[in-house]
């Protein structure tokens, strides 16, 4: 299913921070999960993914660090910081806000649909 | 191209011919003072040691090897390119591993030719510059296309090299892990691609992609115009993303369309990249993207202007000189004065004329007067033919007439300055020559020295023939041309009469007889119609419509807007202002009398309508604040409001036109010339009445009352206070005079610094006692005396 541009630009930078929740990811691993845990919902290319990494590296919401992996290549690690947890903290009300509308209009069903994979 | 660059563009590539068999030996080193300090190290010279010498010719020197081993270690390490310091180094080196050949039973011609072969391959020149090797058991294919692609890339040496050997361990590692040759050599593509993206990234592992994802990578990194840091930052993890895919198990063309648009993918990252770039670098480009957005609005803005400057084109509708020659030439040729005077004029060429100091009325003037004495008694003809001109009932010259082309050639600038023909000359009013009038003057100087002459030598007639003559010629400028500077002639002319006749009335009171007098009275009494003495401003009207549909457009409803004629007769206008000490048009300050600032001055300037109105506007006020009284003047309201507008730069440009044009004539000037000929005509023809009186009663009346109603109509007025003209008797003698500029009366007592300043009107006469400033009120504290003219006067 595609999701419209629109929907997709406030939902991808949610998304994004999210997956960085956990643990430090590189592109190719984000893209991956985004795809995976949403099945496909929220797939994104490089074209779309890459610019938004850089956007919410200028906002201060997540930083870049270049490091070795454990195929022992050296890759392009993305973490959240203290500001980007406060993001998703406030983009998470705010999701479920939304949702818990759309809900009492019937446009979802309860229980709203959780990301695939993530924690409960 | 600088000297620099053709320099280091012409300087001679290292030789790389093979080293000589027979090389020259070592040259002797140096020796002295100055030796030791070019070539010890400065480390050395500190501590006073000769061990580390940077003398090559002393380390080969002094290592003493067999010939041809000096000779040529001299000259390979010498084109090595490196420096001194490793240039000493690597002999050291060779010469140890020299020795250590000779002494391993190689012949020093072995051991020459061995370093000959090493040297050509490059192996004593740096890393850096050495050849490029690919080593490994790379195949041949494979090997040439990465020593092509690290050549083209034209990356640092080092870099290259460096390039080079991480292109061929991972083409090697590949190979080995099973990938079939043929594959490999398909994804190896383009040479030229590739090494673009290897000059735009310095990132190997970027080269070895699949061609479709080289090409997908490097339009991305073209288009993003990132900083090469960005772009590498850049291309490496896209290259890893790809390189992850990959290996993933996913192909090249899955990879690219998972990619998305390349160019939306370019223009996102770029505006994320300098999202991230310092604030002072995003402050900088704002700051530069502003000023460029600023100046190309306003380039379009100006190139809009220009375009409507430069389309703006006069149209001349009208000929106003037609209007003027049209009545002119309605005259009959036997009314018509001009002929005569035309006449008269080409026999008193400029040359041979008395000095005009001659016909003056003051003490320097005796000395001329034999002189123009003489000139009068040579020229009695002429002097009968201005007489008959001046009987004429109108002055006639019509511009363009092909019968003045000899006397412009003589008095004005050139036979055809007034064109071909009446009807073909349509010159800008405001520049119309009008030397007749100019030299009409010297006419009536004639006729006014003349008749001082006559009276001198109490011949009445040609007095009273004379001062008729003056009257007459004053009147027929007057109606010559409506322009203002003819009705000034007119009013200089007709005021040479009057000074004459009061002159006369006082110094030769036999002169002329009872009738004589009357006729002269009446003469001077009829000018301009009698009764009050008008002006108008018909004329310049006129100039300023011609003026406005020659620099103007013209829209068809009587508006239009500055055309870059207009601009450039504006430009004029404004030095000629300024140089006349009058005032200069803002712009002056601003600098953009160049043709530049035409296209902003036509959106600044006022439109053709708005001038006009204004224009008429101001006249219209002044006819009305003018035609009062004098002693009812008040400053008129038009004159307050050009000096305001004067005063505004911006209101000073709109209405440059209206400024530079009405400036001479929107002011009291001219109105009070004619009020000063009324009161000097009103004095005049009273004191003509006082000698009738005086000759009928042998007596001076006490009053002017008793001139009325015999001789006098009624009591003339003193301009300036309304009230009767003060008369009194001082030492048996009447005295005529007016309050003068200050409105009191002084007892007939003139301003100290002249008559002149009594007949003044200034709207400071306007101000109380309090307000105006002593130096005022004392130069024109006094009487203005007509009649008798005071001596003071006569003097001056």
């Amino acid at each position: 299913m595609r999701v419209e541009r629109e929907l997709m630009r406030g939902a991808g930078p949610a998304a994004v921070l999210k997956l960085l929740e956990g643990e430090a990811k590189y592109g190719y691993e984000l893209i991956e999960a985004l795809a995976e845990r949403s099945a496909g919902v929220l797939a994104m290319g490089q074209s779309t993914l890459y610019p938004m990494l850089y956007n919410l590296e200028a906002q201060g919401l997540i930083r870049a660090e270049w490091r070795q992996s454990e195929s022992g290549r050296q890759r392009k690690y993305y973490a959240l910081t203290a500001k980007g947890k406060r993001r998703l903290a406030d983009d998470t009300r705010q999701w479920q806000a939304v949702a818990e509308a759309m809900a009492a209009l019937g446009i979802l069903s309860p229980p709203s649909p959780s990301l695939k994979g993530a924690p409960a | 191209m600088s000297f620099l660059s053709q320099f280091f563009r012409s300087r001679p590539a290292v030789s790389r011919e093979p080293l000589p068999a027979e090389p020259p030996a070592v040259p002797w080193p140096a020796q002295g003072l100055w030796a030791y300090a070019a070539y010890a190290p400065l480390q050395d010279l500190f501590w006073q040691t000769r061990e580390e010498t940077l003398d090559l010719r002393k380390v080969i020197y002094d290592a003493r090897l067999p010939e041809p081993l000096g000779g040529l270690l001299y000259l390979g390490v010498r084109r090595s390119r490196r420096s001194r310091r490793q240039r000493v180094a690597l002999a050291r080196e060779r010469i140890a591993a020299f020795s250590a050949s000779l002494a391993a039973g190689h012949t020093p011609r072995q051991v020459a030719d061995d370093f000959r072969q090493r040297e050509a391959r490059g192996d004593y020149r740096p890393a850096s510059q050495q050849p490029l090797r690919i080593g490994g058991d790379l195949p041949e294919p494979i090997v040439q296309w990465i020593e092509r692609v690290a050549a083209q890339a034209r990356l640092a040496p080092a870099a290259s090299h460096e390039a080079a050997a991480e292109l061929a361990d991972n083409f090697a590692a590949r190979l080995a892990a099973g990938e079939s040759l043929d594959s490999l050599r398909e994804q190896l593509g383009d040479v030229a691609q590739a090494s673009q993206l290897l000059r735009q990234t310095r990132l190997a592992l970027a080269v070895t992609l699949p061609s479709l994802l080289r090409a997908l990578l490097d339009e991305v990194l073209r288009r993003a115009r990132l900083w090469p840091s960005e772009r590498r930052d850049v291309a490496r993890e896209l290259t890893d993303h790809f390189s992850d895919g990959l290996a993933a198990g996913r192909s090249a063309e899955q990879l690219a369309a998972d990619f998305g648009n390349p160019r939306q993918a370019a223009r996102l990252i770029r505006r994320a990249k300098l999202r991230n770039r310092p604030l002072a670098w995003r402050m900088l480009r704002y700051s530069a993207q502003g000023l460029a957005f600023l100046i190309s609005t306003l380039l379009i803005m100006y190139g809009v202007l220009c375009v409507r400057y430069l389309t703006a084109r006069p149209t001349i509708l009208h000929n106003y000189m037609a209007d003027i020659n049209r009545q002119e030439q309605a005259i009959p040729p036997d009314d018509r004065a001009w002929p005569l005077y035309r006449e008269a004029l080409l026999n008193l060429p400029r040359e041979g004329r008395p000095d005009a100091r001659g016909f003056e009325r003051n003490a320097e003037a005796e000395e001329f007067w034999p002189e123009v004495v003489a000139y009068l008694d040579e020229h009695q003809e002429t002097l009968s033919l201005i007489r008959r001109a001046a009987n004429k009932p109108r002055f006639g010259f019509v511009f363009g007439d092909p019968a003045n082309r000899e006397f412009l050639q003589e008095f004005g600038g050139g036979p055809g300055q007034h064109g071909e023909s009446p009807e073909r000359y349509d010159p800008l009013l405001i520049e119309c020559a009008i030397p007749q009038h100019q030299e009409i003057r010297f006419l009536a100087q004639l006729l006014d020295a003349d008749a001082r002459r006559a009276s001198e030598q109490g011949d009445s007639s040609t007095f009273i023939n004379d001062a008729v003559a003056l009257v007459a010629m004053a009147e027929q400028n007057g109606h010559a041309a409506p322009f203002i500077v003819v009705d000034l002639v007119s009013s200089a002319i007709y005021r040479i009469a009057l000074r004459l006749t009061a002159v006369v009335a006082a110094e030769h009171r036999e002169l002329c007889s009872d009738e004589q007098l009357k006729q002269l009275v009446h003469a001077i009494a009829g000018f301009a119609g009698g009764g009050t003495l008008r002006w108008s401003l018909d004329g310049e009207r006129q100039v300023f419509y011609d003026y406005l549909q020659r620099n103007f457009s013209d829209d068809g409803d009587g508006d239009g807007r500055l055309t870059a004629e207009g601009f450039e007769s504006l430009n004029q206008w404004n030095y000629a202002a300024n140089a006349q000490g009058r005032f200069a048009l803002a712009w002056r300050t601003w600098g953009v009398e160049l043709g530049l600032g035409g296209p902003i001055m036509s959106v600044e300037i006022a439109g053709r309508k708005e001038q006009a109105e204004l224009a008429n506007r101001l006249w219209d006020q002044v006819e009305v604040d003018y035609a009062r009284p004098l002693w009812q003047w008040q400053e008129s309201s038009a004159v307050k409001e050009l000096w305001a507008l004067q005063h505004s730069p911006l209101e000073c440009t709109r209405y440059s036109p209206v400024l530079l044009l009405l400036w001479g004539t929107a002011s009291h000037n001219v109105p009070l010339i004619a009020k000063q000929n009324m009161q000097q005509r009103d004095a005049v023809v009273a004191a003509i009445a006082l000698e009738l009186y005086h000759r009928r009663h042998n007596a001076w009346p006490a009053t002017l009352a008793e001139l009325t109603p015999s001789l006098l109509p009624s009591v003339p007025l003193d301009r300036f206070t309304g009230q009767p003209l003060q008369y009194r008797l001082v030492n048996g003698r009447p005295l005529l005079y007016s309050c003068g500029t200050d409105g009191d009366d002084d007892g007939g007592r003139p301003p100290k610094q002249g008559n002149r300043h009594a007949s003044l009107w200034a709207p400071e006469a306007k101000l109380d006692a309090d307000t105006i400033s002593t130096e005022w009120a004392a130069a024109h504290d006094g009487d203005w005396i007509l009649w008798p003219e005071p001596a003071q006067e006569k003097t001056n």
